[in-house]
């Protein structure tokens, strides 16, 4: 699981948004620069973002499932907290270890890599609602909202 | 409303469910560890225990950094708990963690043949630092818990036994029988003459497992008048050569440790031609530890070495080894020249490694080098490196205390190239013949008392050692140390 979630959000090695040293750190590279034993923060952040993700969508479309919220304007204010929630999970965490120093000291990692993380997050939050949305077989589910997708009005 | 709350509780349940996957062993053993901190501030044997059951019985690999050889390491566990204090919480501070796995050392005897040959007598006077060098070196041994008897004798041709099982009172009858006048004489005993061989060889027997042998004497070859000292010296060097390889070959783990003292010598100085040289001057005298590696290694470890009241010039540690050891080290990613990842952690291999300028490559790594005798100083010696690959190096010693990604080594490694290739870097580090004998010894001491620079001398010295230390590496694969491989991929 964490290969997946690590290749996913380091977009397999092609153009990180963010550095190695937190990519290694994320994979679960521990304090004393020994090997990748640490916690598996990826999993966290990965699970977490499509646990946000889910429930956002099951939020709109089927907890409230409303003909009052069926619009394409408030599928996009949903797709707005997700972002910001998930930005914010992924954040949290990256940075929660940077301020702690709960990473190995040879490595440098920057706020600037932990916003790096939490955009990336962010993104693949909306390409996973983008293919909940998207697909009629879940949409159908919905008594208010089964038309309701990014492409049509 | 209903149909609402139902379905949002199983989303919730879902969600909690999805949350809880990923948890690792390393995870609970870390959270574990943290909660007996918390509740003690320390980690007690009790503690420890449950930890080390943990590993144990780890399902998923995260704790497999721990184990040795498919079993819970308890000096792994015990290291990385202190490093994961240190490093992890301010209120972690201080964390007393139980330190398990002392080996209670096996308790041994240390026979002490102190040469008591002409030669020795200028030594023996009460101003010189040797005997009370001794008379220390002899209260501290005697008090070193591992030690159960010491046995204290003369030795010329043949042992001369005058206090075993030594106390306080014995040590100080020994040390005053120092003396020309007093000096105990044993049937069959030849005090004119010191056959070095001879006395190596009677210290070497008694060695064994339980006993370390402790031989002191001036190590000058004086074969007498009747004898050229000059030509006896190889025969010297092959009898010793014969006698430490036959022990090397029956004890599995020999080892010796070769201090060299100085002290004030007053009297009369034999040369090669056995003629007499009346001298005042600092001389050198030679302290050999002979016995089991791990009871030498006792020794080196206790503050008995360090105390050696007027210091140690010179040391020499042998040590019989049977292929080289296995040293564990760590590549560190502090220090590039170029690129490089550790996809597979620290332990390498080292992949996709880029130089510098399209030329320049480098990188250091962290080895333990604790498992051979030598001082850390020892492999401060660029000399003893031998690489497969045209890499300079440069090593320095981790100072105490470490940084905490440097605990559990001893020693930094840089290894820089213009050549990076994919290999299997192979890095020997191999014992070598030290240059400070060949600087000690002499070959004509003739002029003895004139010549001021023979005076830190020993006549044959270099012959002598020679003796020993090919008995222990006869050739260059022998010597190997340690041998380490890097892996390197671009």
């Amino acid at each position: 699981m964490t290969t997946f979630f690590a290749g996913l959000y380091h977009w397999w090695g092609m153009n990180p948004f963010y550095s190695r040293a937190l990519h290694n750190q994320l994979r679960g590279w521990d304090v004393t620069c020994s090997g990748f034993f640490g916690r598996p923060w990826y999993n966290y952040a990965g699970l977490t973002m499509t646990a946000v993700t889910v429930f956002i969508y099951a939020l709109q479309y089927h907890i409230v499932d409303s003909s009052r919220f069926n619009k394409k304007s408030d599928l996009w204010i949903m797709t707005l907290v997700t972002v910001l929630l998930n930005f914010f999970v992924a954040f949290a965490i990256s940075y929660n270890n940077l301020r702690t120093s709960n990473y190995c000291i040879s490595d440098v990692i920057t706020i600037g890599d932990c916003i790096g993380f939490g955009f990336t997050n962010a993104f693949w939050s909306v390409i996973l609602l983008f293919f909940l949305t998207s697909v009629n077989l879940f949409r159908q589910l919905s008594t208010n909202c089964r038309h309701t997708t990014f492409w049509k009005p | 409303m209903y149909r609402i709350k139902a379905k949002f509780n199983r989303l919730i349940f879902i969600a909690i469910f999805f949350a809880s996957c990923g948890a690792t062993d390393m995870e609970a053993f870390q959270e574990q560890a943290a909660m007996f901190a918390q509740k003690d501030h320390q980690i007690s044997q009790g503690n420890f225990d449950s930890l080390m059951r943990m590993v144990q019985f780890s399902k998923d690999g995260s704790l497999r950094p721990f184990l040795t050889d498919k079993k819970p390491d308890c000096q792994k566990v015990a290291k990385y708990l202190v490093d994961f204090f240190t490093k992890t919480h301010v209120d972690f501070e201080g964390i007393e963690v139980w330190q398990p796995c002392k080996i209670a050392s096996a308790r041994f005897n240390v026979n002490v043949f102190v040469d008591n040959s002409k030669s020795m007598d200028g030594y023996f006077h009460d101003n010189a630092a040797f005997k009370t060098t001794l008379f220390n070196l002899f209260t501290d041994l005697k008090s070193l818990s591992e030690v159960s008897n010491l046995n204290l004798n003369f030795l010329n041709s043949e042992p001369e036994p005058i206090v075993q099982t030594a106390d306080r009172d014995g040590i100080k009858k020994f040390c005053e029988d120092m003396d020309p006048a007093r000096m105990p004489t044993a049937k069959g005993s030849n005090r004119a003459n010191t056959d070095v061989a001879t006395m190596l060889q009677r210290a070497l027997d008694v060695s064994g497992p339980g006993n370390v042998s402790v031989f002191v004497s001036d190590c000058v070859f004086s074969p007498g008048k009747a004898t050229k000292a000059t030509i006896q010296m190889s025969m010297q060097q092959s009898n010793i050569y014969n006698g430490f390889r036959w022990a090397t070959k029956s004890h599995r783990e020999l080892a010796v440790l070769l201090l060299q003292c100085d002290s004030r010598f007053e009297g009369k100085y034999f040369d090669l031609n056995d003629n007499p040289h009346q001298v005042d001057m600092d001389r050198p005298y030679y302290i050999w530890f002979i016995g089991d590696c791990p009871e030498v290694g006792d020794l080196i470890r206790s503050q008995v070495i360090s105390q050696i009241r007027q210091g140690v010039s010179h040391k020499l540690v042998l040590q019989s080894l049977h292929g080289p050891f296995h040293a564990p080290y760590k590549i560190l990613q502090k220090y590039k020249m170029g690129d490089f990842q550790l996809e597979n952690g620290a332990a390498g291999p080292i992949t996709d490694a880029k130089p510098a300028d399209g030329q320049h490559f480098g990188f250091e790594m962290a080895v333990d080098l604790r498992q051979s005798l030598q001082d850390k100083d020892y492999f401060l010696d660029i000399g003893l490196f031998h690489l497969s690959s045209p890499y300079s190096v440069t090593i320095q010693c981790i100072p105490d205390p470490p940084d905490i990604t440097l605990v559990g080594f001893s020693h930094l490694l840089r290894l820089e190239t213009t050549h990076l290739k994919e290999e299997d870097l192979e890095i020997d580090i191999q014992s070598r013949f030290p240059d400070w004998v060949s600087a000690c010894s002499s070959s004509d001491d003739t002029r003895m008392g004139q010549d001021r620079r023979e005076a830190g001398k020993t006549f044959g010295l270099k012959d002598l050692i020679q003796g020993v230390y090919f008995s222990f590496y006869p050739n260059s694969d022998s010597a190997k140390i340690s041998t380490l491989h890097v892996d390197i991929k671009r």
